[in-house]
């Protein structure tokens, strides 16, 4: 173990595109001490995920187990990961996606949809970033989605709260614009995730996880403002956004 | 789900179910017959079945002590995963196969050897002990000292025993990612297994068989053997993208004439009768880790893997062997020959002591035919061809040649495994 220490905090950190980022991190350098304070549900899934970070060679790891499910539960969450000292690296990661159906069924599950994807995960971010610049320095990366940039049929519950988080993000760069303090907006398309286990073979074709976790390492790491994952994501975002409504309106996305 | 195995050949309609949770696992094999899989590197169809358990989501470790080097690990963690985390810190797997994409379960259930069977066995010596759930949806932790017979009945057993939920298994020291390579030219089959005798203390060895040149070059090989480096270079490039074979390929792009420039080539490029360099473990172990999809280039029928092993008396069946192929010009580049050491205990593990022959053909008729030739003369030499890579074999050869194959299945029925868990290749045996 190296000389460099970094902290790493997860907000969702049972996510599996944090999941990927997390052993990403802890792998990348040898000469490099993570040590990480990690937020999620699910006792088991937890310690599964701290033995497997442990293995790969993380250094300290902090607990706190607890669902995200109210704005007391983000800021709870967040003056926990703040508690302990500095921290260099934040990552908001927390989410849900129900299929449109689901939500079709029941408004209960589509506003709970967009609080947890839209109102909290902005809230966290939000929170975040003012911690950050409190400390003077650090990163903060929030997982956005493609489905965020147009609203389509399939999914425009889920898009419209990633959208609110991509605006927020947005507003939160301007506002820390130079403190010191990085904000990255990760725009992941199709990831092969527990998340998307509903979709798969479904035509769609999912990308690796451990691919996007690269991306959003390197994209922090260099302070992007904005990284699609996979890349070729950026052009057709591009293409879809730009697609006139009488075109869209034919297609089946 | 269109489904197949590496060789794309056969390819099955499946319903497949990823687990992320020994629960998920659980409801699965409660919930009726499953076939067990993991990154899907078999070659045939042991791999297939109606009911298709994906277990590359158990992906986590669990435990490692540095002090015994003694790693636990979810099944579906990839061998490519064990070497990304513990090639820096100076561990290597104690076994490993061709390609470093199949996972800690796979190899298990293969019983997977590699350039050091001769030495080491296989990945299933390596193994202390094993989480599996049987057909109840019970959990057991077997070893060879808890439950002997289900233990080597699950090492080898391709996933027919239960599923494989947790390894615990062996790492090896080692003090370089680099491999020290020595490259023997042997113009004939005999003096390839020379080379093979001469260098019976090597660690790793190896040999690439010219199956398309004939008369007084058949069999010719180049035997490669290897011992790690000690230069202490641990820290590397972490690997990047694989290069990918473009779409499909043409089915024609193999064939007699092309494998021919190919083979002499390669064969000719080594210079010297005995070369030395140094490699990373990646090229030395992985050669073709390097292409994604390298089965892509057989084009759309898929191809047949056939491996075969006979004891060190058929050797004359193996000569005879290598006659056929490449008289009957079918063979690919890739071939390879080894010397096995001992086998082991495990009811259903392929390697025996003596000679073991890999290569892949395009699958059409006549390939077929010569496969089933070939099964006879192995038979006929006291020898056995590799489950995990067929796709063809008959269910008579299967008896004849696995003699430990009755006691497996009383094992399975003791456990409840029959009708539980179950393959398109083991239903094609009619075994159930």
């Amino acid at each position: 173990m190296g000389v460099v220490v970094t902290t790493i905090a997860v907000l969702g950190a049972t996510s599996g595109i944090a999941g990927g980022c997390l052993r990403e991190w802890v792998c990348r350098d040898e000469d490099e001490t993570v040590d990480l304070r990690l937020v999620a549900r699910g006792a088991d899934r937890l310690a599964r995920l701290t033995a497997d970070l442990e293995v790969r060679g993380a250094g300290s790891i902090a607990v706190l187990e607890q669902a995200l499910d109210g704005v007391d539960d983000v800021r709870a969450a967040a003056d926990w990961v703040f508690a302990d000292g500095p921290v260099d690296i934040v990552l908001v990661a927390f989410g849900d996606m129900p299929s449109q159906e689901e939500a079709d069924a029941d408004p209960a599950v589509a506003a709970h949809l967009l609080d947890l994807n839209g109102t909290l995960a902005t809230m966290a971010a939000h929170l975040a970033a003012l911690r950050l610049v409190e400390q003077g320095s650090g990163s903060l990366a929030v997982l956005g989605s493609v489905a965020g940039d147009r609203g389509r049929k399939s999914n425009y519950l889920y898009g419209s709260a990633k959208a609110m988080v991509a605006t927020a993000v947005a507003g939160l760069q301007h506002r820390v614009a130079g403190t010191g303090v990085r904000i990255t907006l990760v725009k992941p398309g199709p990831t092969a995730t527990p998340m998307t286990d509903h979709l798969r073979g479904g035509g769609m074709p999912l990308a690796p996880v451990e691919v996007v976790a690269r991306d959003v390492v390197a994209a922090v790491d260099a302070g992007r403002p904005v990284v699609y994952t996979p890349r070729r994501w950026q052009a057709i975002m591009a293409i879809i956004r730009a697609l006139p409504r009488a075109v869209f309106h034919r297609t089946n996305l | 789900m269109r489904v197949s195995g590496w060789g794309r050949y056969p390819v099955a309609e499946a319903e497949v179910i990823a687990a992320r949770s020994y629960e998920q696992v659980r409801s699965a094999v409660l919930g009726g017959a499953v076939t067990p899989r993991g990154l899907g590197r078999s070659y045939g169809d042991s791999a297939l079945g109606d009911r298709v358990l994906e277990l590359t989501g158990l992906d986590h470790f669990i435990a490692f002590d540095a002090a015994t080097g003694s790693l636990t690990c979810e099944a579906g963690v990839s061998l490519a995963e064990v070497l990304a985390a513990f090639v820096p810190r100076g561990w290597f797997l104690p076994v490993t196969p061709g390609t470093k994409y199949v996972t800690v379960g796979g190899a298990v259930a293969s019983d997977v050897h590699g350039k050091n069977h001769h030495k080491d066995g296989t990945f299933g010596d390596h193994v202390t002990s094993l989480r599996l759930m049987v057909a109840s949806g019970e959990v057991l932790d077997v070893s060879r000292e808890s439950h002997p017979e289900l233990f080597h009945a699950t090492c080898g057993g391709m996933g027919l025993t239960g599923v494989i939920l947790e390894v615990t298994f062996r790492l090896k020291r080692v003090r370089s990612r680099f491999v020290d390579e020595t490259v023997i030219k042997a113009p004939t089959l005999d003096a390839a297994i020379e080379a093979f005798d001469e260098h019976g203390s090597a660690t790793y060895s190896v040999g690439w068989i010219d199956l398309v040149a004939s008369g007084r070059r058949l069999g010719r090989s180049l035997v490669m053997v290897g011992e790690h480096a000690d230069d202490g270079n641990l820290a590397g490039r972490r690997g990047g993208p694989m290069a990918a074979v473009p779409l499909e390929m043409p089915g024609a792009l193999l064939n007699p004439l092309s494998v021919k420039a190919f083979n002499t080539l390669y064969y000719e490029r080594i210079r010297g009768t005995v070369t030395q360099h140094r490699v990373g473990y990646e090229p030395y172990f992985y050669p073709l880790d390097k292409l994604a999809d390298w089965n892509k280039l057989y084009g759309r029928a898929g191809f047949l893997q056939y491996q075969f092993a006979v004891p060190f008396s058929g050797r004359a069946a193996l000569q005879e062997a290598v006659r056929r192929i490449t008289e009957a010009r079918l063979a690919s580049p890739l071939a390879v020959l080894k010397v096995f050491g001992p086998a082991n205990d495990n009811l259903l593990s392929f390697p025996m002591a003596g000679y073991t022959l890999a290569l892949d053909f395009k699958v059409d008729d006549r390939a077929l035919r010569l496969c089933d030739e070939l099964d006879r003369l192995v038979l006929g030499a006291g020898g056995r061809v590799y489950l995990t890579k067929d796709a063809r074999m008959s269910a008579a050869t299967l008896r004849a040649s696995y003699p430990r194959l009755e006691e497996f299945e009383k094992v399975r029925r003791e456990y409840g495994a029959e009708g539980v868990f179950t393959s398109a290749q083991w239903k094609r045996w009619g075994l159930s």
